[in-house]
């Protein structure tokens, strides 16, 4: 609403204003050098790009011009021209092949190279294709642009991460790989607004990344905020906003109705012979005679409690404002920029997330000399305050699975709306449970608000005292702030789960940490073939000053949300049973001490070599394994520009071969571990009335004195190529990384007595290729672009250093009986976080196939019930008769063997589609919406349902309903393949359609005003039967377990419409 | 070229070889000390050796398989395993069998870190100055840290028989000990607390005292490790320390440690309590307690020689509660409190139930019978109906303290109607009206608790004085402990000793109470496990709502007696541990592979009967 009331504020102050000049006409046609006409080449006034024309057929154009212009002439797969209109009225232009299109620069790390001369292996994303996507975090833009960097959102929560993993998973430590923010490392990458990225740069291999080696060994993203331009003397204003609405991709999951649920468990128990035909399991009239009223009135058929809680068209707006120019002297770039989107689920309060964020950039050319900046001063600047109400999405116990597993039973309302509290249950003689407690009632009881204050950016000097020589000290920062409000009323949700008391909890903390580099660039070119660039410098970062306080009360005041605070409860802190008060701080320290160099060397542009080092010290390790020096080479060699590719030269416009090699180190641990340390959390009593605990010491920690530095060595080999006019690009890349001495916290033997450290554990391997194809052309004036990549990657483990070899994942992945052995694990040979487990190998469909496994002696499960028809054929491995760890083999993979991203855009005119999308195959999820630890009044979903195997022939894959203490559901306590599914998954991420009015009313007084209409995420296309085969949890507390869903926050659909305006 | 890049080495190598860059990155740990650093002070001593007795709050808060306690109740002849269905962990106790191979895993590491926290606590004490201590404190803490050492590997000796032994603050992988090196480890520990912790330290109400190890339960501690080494090993000496030298370590601790018994054996035990019974209000609830007019003489009895003492108020986010409550009450469906169950709480699990047997031969005991106070006193019985059914041995005048209570007859297996009520959960009113209640009485102690699970702090006893006695009675043939106690208990004294007496002072004194698992099998290294099967098989119980026709049954297969015979009583070596530790650490018999100890859920052997 809001967003719709500045726009029209602003459509009607400029309405009024009015384009006015003298115009006269012109024409010309456009050939290329080999004489044929250029079809579609763009011919547009400079500094009006609103005034333009397109060639037809015959290359042939006009164009009506103001006296005085320029215009400029641009064509695909051709080098623009830009021709001053003077008195002539009829051009005739030549547009000389564009062989190059490699003349634009990247972002490499302490500076800038031309994409020609790169040696290493980079993505480079423009800003404008992020922000063409509308998404809310600029990662969500990127999924269709990325070869070799696998991208996922940890859930559909408003303001969820994105877990980023470049080149394969690489470590079971921290594998998210670092983001710099213009020069600043350790940013957050969801504090920007996407528009206000000029770029992001994503190094993949390790000579690209060598140059922050200390933390590269993850990859590296490289952002750039939009920086002024000097030459744009008048400032553009840009405003972009949209608004839409959002529902849940669910794919179909519900929780059956309670009729459905009561005769599933009579089923059940008629086939275990507990009743007989006709004879209920749950005998309603005792245990709800009120609902089943309702139930047989048609009044009401259970709740769904995960469909209860979905907030239909939740709504997502955004706004941004921006400013930019510059003149000789100072470049600006200012933003703001509000953004707020409501999650699908979580009602009563839906969840959300609310951000704004202010950016300034500015530089100033302090001394000038032949028009030559020698002194320049700058800063970046970005400050976002973030809000957001959330949801416990991870894991067993998260509240999507607790919603999930609900039981039906149990209503969320009464008849007439309200909710249905425990004082209804009394009311109505509800017994079918003990401890039933209303989710919806519960979820709505907590208030909280809150803000997060991040401020993050740095300031820099840059001197050029000689023009070969630039020389740039900066000062980066971040500081975060962050405080809550909270408050818990008194309740009564069910006989036990009450409370008799309200309470408030009010906390903030601080935290700041820094950076400060100085750097030195050469660069000259000798005897005009060979180039040289050359970079040295140091850096040092460190943690701030910090501080948190937090405290909590109880029996407040007046009781309510609004006037709860630390302050209005009345008595001494002393007589408050619940107060709690807790507070901590942090002294400044360096955390990091860095030396790097850089050297690049070219010849005639055509072979290009470039080595880098980096030795950097971290305060994370003990005196002696501080040092890590990360050392890297790589090569290229512009294979098109030789003499003897001459024949080549019709359709092959540019051929790269690069080589690279070179290590990365990783340090991110907590400090200290390299001693034990004491802890003094322990208590005991020694006094007569229990009341006066002690201190009690003891050292927590199993010392690792000599930790050191994780290292991934990367040795890559790929090529860039443009074919046909440059309007086909083509890149490969092959790679093999290899992370060792991983940084890892392996279970310490029992007999170690204290809590493990991290040491360094294990190495993995990840290898593999990277393929991408881009297409550019015109059809007339229709200008389309095709873009596909695809990358395969195969992680595997190659050595852990514990004992065992092996490093244990937790078993309770799914349910609470599967709860033998691991359920996942990293072990030599096998990708990192395999799910592991006993196989299946079908379903027993009738007697006689019983009897034909019984007489070759099948090991039945141990228990009372032996196979009867819809039981599991559990595999036995070793044929020893039992069921075991032994018999647990490798039954899924979370991570993808090979992803896939494709987009294509088409501009007729004002007019402009774009569809993109994105594939991940061969991985493995795995799924239960269920805990079956033998609570038979667990909801079921109906995919659970709809898998189960119903009688002869009706799966081969899922045995039939049984209760869950079944070993079918469990084999022994094991994990099992019934639960694995395969996750291959296709997804139309953004479909965009926009036009832009000033191709239609010429009168508009702006440069353009594009209106548009996006679709995200409305098309998923996936064999996989829960809600999102696109699962970015895995077990709570180990991060490098991907690929488990008990219930997950799906991600939306959004449907949005927007408008994009420059002044 | 290669001269700019080998500048560039080199600079970058003075980088890093430069001591002062390299001390850029000190950086002093201000949240926590460090081994380097700690500790300098005597207060810092004091709060190592601390630390040793809070790592037994971790064996009271976690899942059954940690409290060596309760597992001995269940699979001793006294109590069934009863519970639910999905109590596999207590129906496996009561079975000598597992549910997982790491079930015990957790509390393996639990005592290591016990271990490990002794082990520092003696080495840093040690090495510190004299100088630093008041009078003989460095004794004191140092002699509590053997005992506690001692305490830790006794119990670990207990359940597993052989592990690796680490008597050193730095730990290498190593393979299990040797039977007689643990016994004479522990042996040596304790005589160090005997000789280090003054004898001034007896039973104190004093700040900074209650609770603490003496030189007392040092003595006990080792009676009652002797006896078990000497008995269970058949060998007349433990590590060199002979039959009479424990007799006279008993004797110190019979008379000069100022413990002593209380006066009424009940009164030991927090149900008993006045908030219960309403004299704590000025009112009678008409309860066994307040009809018996037993006052509880609260935790830190005089007769608590070793135990475990939890905290009212803990640090927040720590727990500290003794579990056993939760567990050793009665299951009631509606898990809200009525009268029906009063004044016990109707949040308890009830993974226990009384065996029939031991009922019987108790009550129809001429030298015992319900006369004794410690019967009515250590076990209650319900369900007037059912009870008169499943019972016709009971005679009219027969006590029912909760004749209405019905428990839950969906889940319940293995119930007999009786349960122990030594540890039981008790729930309170909050004033004499009777209108509203607490579900622990603690509750009423102490505002600070209002959880009626983690509010339960029951001291958990380890040995109490009547052990001390009876343990002397035990070796030196007398019957004056039996007599003290059989007086307290209102039973005519005994002209002479007997081996069977003694036997059966100590089953019953020590009813529900842990203690007699390992009496039998010390007494009986062999066959305890038939014994216990004898005891128990047969005796009345319900299976979900439903009669077993022929009573308490065993596996097929897998019998007590069979299982005990592979076990000797002793339980899994948790698997992850066999594996972390590469194959030097070995599984106890009994565990290993083929010896089918694994329980499941649906292995008991009573569904023919379910309707």
């Amino acid at each position: 609403m809001r967003v719709t009331g500045i726009l029209m504020i602003l459509a009607t102050m400029l309405g009024g204003l009015q384009a006015s000049a003298q115009n006269r006409t012109i024409s010309g046609t456009i050939v290329g050098t080999d004489k044929l006409p250029v079809i579609g080449a763009a011919v547009m006034v400079v500094g009006n790009p609103s005034i333009g024309a397109s060639t037809d057929l015959d290359g042939a154009f006009t164009l009506s011009v103001p006296a005085g212009a320029s215009i400029s002439i641009e064509s695909i797969g051709y080098k623009g021209q830009t021709i001053a209109v003077g008195d002539q009225s009829v051009f005739n232009i030549v547009l000389e092949e564009d062989n190059e299109m490699l003349e634009e620069t990247v972002v490499i790390g302490y500076g800038v190279q031309k994409k020609r001369l790169l040696t290493g292996a980079t993505i480079n994303i423009s800003g404008e294709d992020i922000q063409k996507q509308n998404t809310t975090n600029a990662l969500g833009a990127l999924y269709s642009s990325v070869p070799g960097v696998n991208i996922v959102q940890s859930s559909g929560l408003p303001g969820a991460e994105y877990k980023i993993t470049v080149r394969g998973l690489g470590t079971t430590g921290s594998a998210s790989p670092l983001v710099v923010i213009d020069g600043v490392a350790g940013g957050h990458l969801e504090d920007l607004s996407p528009s206000d990225i000029e770029s992001i740069d994503i190094l993949k291999d390790a000579a690209s990344a060598a140059i922050y080696g200390a933390r590269a060994a993850n990859g590296v993203v490289l952002v750039t905020t939009r920086q002024g331009k000097s030459g744009e003397k008048k400032a553009t204003v840009t405003f972009d906003a949209y608004m839409g609405f959002q529902q849940p991709n669910t794919n179909g999951v519900k929780v059956v109705s309670a009729s459905e649920y009561l005769d599933l468990l009579d089923r059940e128990y008629i086939a275990k012979g507990t009743i007989r035909e006709g004879q209920h399991y749950y005998d309603l009239d005792a245990l709800m005679p009120v609902q089943k009223r309702w139930m047989e009135q048609g009044q009401w058929d259970g709740t769904d409690w995960f469909n209860s809680s979905i907030n239909h068209n939740a709504p997502t707006n955004n706004l941004v404002v921006g400013v930019s120019g510059g003149s000789d002297a100072v470049r600006y770039s200012f933003s703001f920029s509000k953004a707020y989107q409501e999650g699908t689920l979580g009602l009563p309060k839906p969840t959300f997330y609310d951000r704004t964020t202010a950016r300034a950039n500015t530089e100033f050319t302090i001394l000038k000399k032949d028009n030559r900046d020698i002194v320049k001063l700058g800063e970046n600047v970005t400050v976002s305050i973030t809000s957001s109400r959330g949801m416990n999405v991870a894991g067993r116990g998260g509240d999507v699975h607790n919603m999930l597993i609900k039981t039906p039973l149990l209503p969320a309302y009464d008849l007439d709306g309200s909710i249905y509290t425990y004082d209804k249950q009394l009311r109505d003689g509800w017994f079918v449970k003990d401890d039933e407690v209303n989710l919806l009632q519960q979820a709505g009881l907590d208030e909280k608000q809150g803000k997060n204050v991040r401020v993050q950016g740095n300031v820099y000097l840059e001197v050029n005292p000689i023009k070969e020589l630039r020389l740039r000290t900066a000062f980066g920062f971040r500081g975060y702030t962050e405080y809550k409000r909270e408050y818990t009323p008194e309740y009564q949700l069910s006989s036990t789960n009450y409370r008799d008391y309200d309470s408030v909890t009010q906390s903030a903390e601080v935290r700041t940490s820094w950076t400060w580099e100085l750097t030195a660039n050469y660069k000259k070119t000798f005897a005009s073939d060979h180039s040289i660039e050359a970079l040295l410098g140091t850096s040092i970062e460190g943690t701030g000053w910090g501080m948190k306080l937090n405290g909590t009360r109880s029996s407040t005041k007046f009781g309510t949300w609004n006037s709860a605070n630390l302050g209005s409860v009345e008595g001494a802190v002393t007589s408050d049973e619940h107060a709690s008060m807790g507070g901590g701080n942090t002294v400044p320290y360096n955390d990091l001490v860095s030396a790097f160099g850089r050297i690049n060397y070219s010849y005639k542009d055509k072979y290009m070599v470039t080595a880098i080092i980096r030795a950097d010290g971290s305060c994370n390790f003990a005196h002696g394994y501080r040092w890590g020096v990360f050392p890297s080479v790589s090569a290229g060699w512009v294979v098109s520009s030789e003499p003897w590719m001459e024949f080549s030269k019709g359709w092959l416009n540019f051929f790269k071969i690069r080589g690279s090699w070179g290590q990365n180190g990783n340090c991110r641990i907590d400090n200290f571990q390299y001693n034990s340390t004491i802890s003094l959390g322990g208590f005991y009593n020694f006094s007569y009335d229990q009341a006066t605990p002690v201190v009690a010491a003891y050292p927590d920690n199993y010392a690792r004195p000599d930790l050191t530095w994780e290292t991934s060595e990367q040795t890559a080999i790929g090529f860039d190529s443009r074919f046909f006019k440059s309007r086909l690009g083509v890149i490969f890349d092959w790679y093999i990384k290899d992370t060792k001495d991983w940084l890892v916290t392996p279970p310490v033997m029992g007999i170690q007595g204290a809590n493990a450290s991290s040491m360094n554990g294990g190495a993995v391997r990840n290898a593999g290729v990277e393929l991408s194809f881009n297409w550019n052309d015109n059809i007339g004036d229709l200008r389309y672009s095709v873009g596909l990549n695809g990358s395969y990657n195969k992680n595997t483990v190659l050595y852990i250093n514990n004992s065992d070899g092996i490093i244990h994942g937790d078993a309770k992945i799914l349910t609470e009986n599967v709860r033998n052995g691991d359920g996942f694990r990293a072990e030599p040979g096998k990708p990192i976080g395999y799910f592991i487990g006993i196989a299946s190998e079908g379903i027993f469909q009738n007697q006689a196939q019983i009897d034909a496994y019984n007489a070759k002696g099948y090991a039945f499960m141990n228990g009372y019930e032996q196979a009867q028809p819809g039981d599991v054929i559990w595999i036995d491995q070793n044929g020893d008769g039992k069921y075991d760890e032994l018999d647990c083999v490798e039954i899924g993979n979370p991570h993808p063997d090979f992803t896939l991203g494709f987009s294509l855009s088409l501009q007729w005119k004002g007019l402009d589609f774009s569809i993109n999308g994105s594939g991940a195959f061969g991985q493995q999820v795995m799924q239960s919406y269920r805990q079956f630890a033998l609570q038979d009044l667990e909801g079921f979903t109906n995919n659970f349902v709809n898998r189960l195997w119903t009688g002869e022939g009706t799966t081969n894959k899922f045995p039939r309903f049984s209760d869950g203490s079944h070993n079918n559901f469990k084999c022994n306590g094991y994990n099992s393949d019934i639960w694995a599914q395969d996750a291959d998954y296709i997804k139309i991420r953004n479909i965009t359609l926009g036009y832009d009015l000033k191709k239609a009313i010429k009168k508009l007084p702006f440069q353009s005003l594009r209106i548009f209409v996006t679709g995200q995420n409305l098309f998923t296309f996936t064999g996989y039967d829960g809600m999102d085969p696109e699962v970015g949890t895995g077990a709570p507390n180990y991060s490098w377990s991907s690929g488990i869903d008990t219930g997950y926050y799906p991600s939306p659909k959004v449907y949005m419409a927007g408008v994009s305006i420059k002044f | 070229m290669k001269k700019i890049i080998l500048t560039l080495l080199a600079c970058i190598l003075t980088v890093v070889s430069c001591d002062k860059i390299d001390s850029l990155l000190d950086t002093t740990n201000y949240q926590k000390a460090d081994t380097s650093s700690f500790p300098q002070t005597e207060k810092d001593a004091e709060q190592l050796v601390n630390s040793t007795y809070y790592s037994m709050f971790t064996f009271y808060t976690g899942s059954i398989f940690r409290i060596t306690l309760f597992r001995h109740m269940i699979a001793s002849d006294d109590l069934y395993g009863h519970g639910s269905e999905s109590s596999t962990e207590t129906s496996a106790a009561d079975r000598l069998l597992e549910i997982s191979g790491d079930e015990n895993n957790s509390t393996w590491g639990s005592y290591y870190k016990g271990i490990h926290r002794c082990n520092y606590a003696l080495e840093a004490i040690d090495a510190m100055d004299d100088e630093l201590f008041t009078g003989d404190n460095k004794n004191w803490y140092l002699g509590q840290a053997h005992f506690m050492r001692a305490f830790f590997l006794w119990i670990m000796a207990d359940r597993h028989e052989t592990f690796p032994l680490t008597l050193t603050f730095d730990v290498e992988n190593t393979p299990n000990a040797t039977v007689d090196e643990i016994y004479k480890a522990i042996a040596d520990d304790l005589l160090a607390a005997i000789n280090l912790i003054p004898a001034k330290y007896g039973y104190s109400r004093e700040d900074n005292q209650a609770g603490r190890a003496t030189k007392y339960a040092a003595e006990a501690l080792l009676g009652r490790v002797w006896l078990f080494y000497t008995g269970f090993y058949q060998k007349d000496n433990m590590a060199g320390i002979t039959k009479s030298q424990v007799i006279s370590y008993l004797e110190d601790c019979a008379n000069n440690s100022k413990f002593g018994l209380e006066k009424d054996p009940r009164e030991i035990w927090g149900y008993t309590n006045e908030y219960s019974s309403g004299f704590a209000y000025g009112a009678d609830f008409d309860t066994y307690v307040s009809r018996e007019n037993l006052h509880w003489v609260g935790n830190h009895s005089k007769e608590t020689v070793w135990g475990v003492h939890f905290p009212f108020n803990t640090p927040s986010g720590q727990m500290a509660y003794n579990r056993l409550g939760e567990w050793l009450g009665m299951r009631n469906a509606a898990k809200t409190t009525n009268k029906d169950i009063y004044p016990y709480s109707a949040e308890s699990n009830g993974n226990a139930s009384v065996n029939p047997n031991m009922v019987k031969e108790w009550y129809e005991d001429p030298y015992y019978g319900p006369q004794d106070k410690r019967f009515y006193g250590s076990f209650l019985a319900t369900n007037e109906k059912s009870l008169k059914k499943a019972y016709p041995w009971l005679k009219s005048d027969f006590y029912i303290e909760l004749p209405n209570f019905k428990g839950d007859n969906n889940k319940e297996v293995e119930r007999t109607l009786f349960y122990p009520k030594k540890y039981v959960m008790t729930a309170c009113y909050t004033d004499g009206t009777k209108t509203s209640m607490y579900k622990n009485f603690f509750h009423a102690i102490n505002s600070a608790i209002s959880n009626s699970k983690s509010g339960n702090k029951n001291d958990a006893i380890y040995i109490r004085f009547a052990d001390v006695l009876l343990m002397l009675d035990e070796l030196k043939g007398t019957t004056t402990g039996m007599n003290q106690l059989r007086e307290r208990a209102g039973l005519e004294p005994y002209d002479s000793y007997s081996f069977e007496r003694l036997q059966k002072e100590r089953r019953y004194e020590f009813a529900f109470e842990g203690i007699r698992f390992d009496d039998l099998r010390r007494w009986y290294p062999e066959t305890a496990g038939e014994i216990i099967q004898k005891n128990q098989d047969g005796g009345y119980i319900e299976f979900k709502g439903n009669i077993v026709p022929d009573g308490y049954r065993e596996m097929p297969g897998r019998s007590f007696s069979q299982r005990y015979t592979q076990t000797h009583g002793f339980w899994m070596v948790p698997m992850s541990q066999i594996t972390l530790q590469e194959g030097l650490l070995k599984q106890h018999a009994g565990f290993e592979e083929g010896d089918n100890w694994i329980f499941t859920n649906g292995d008991l052997p009573y569904y023919d009967v379910k309707k």
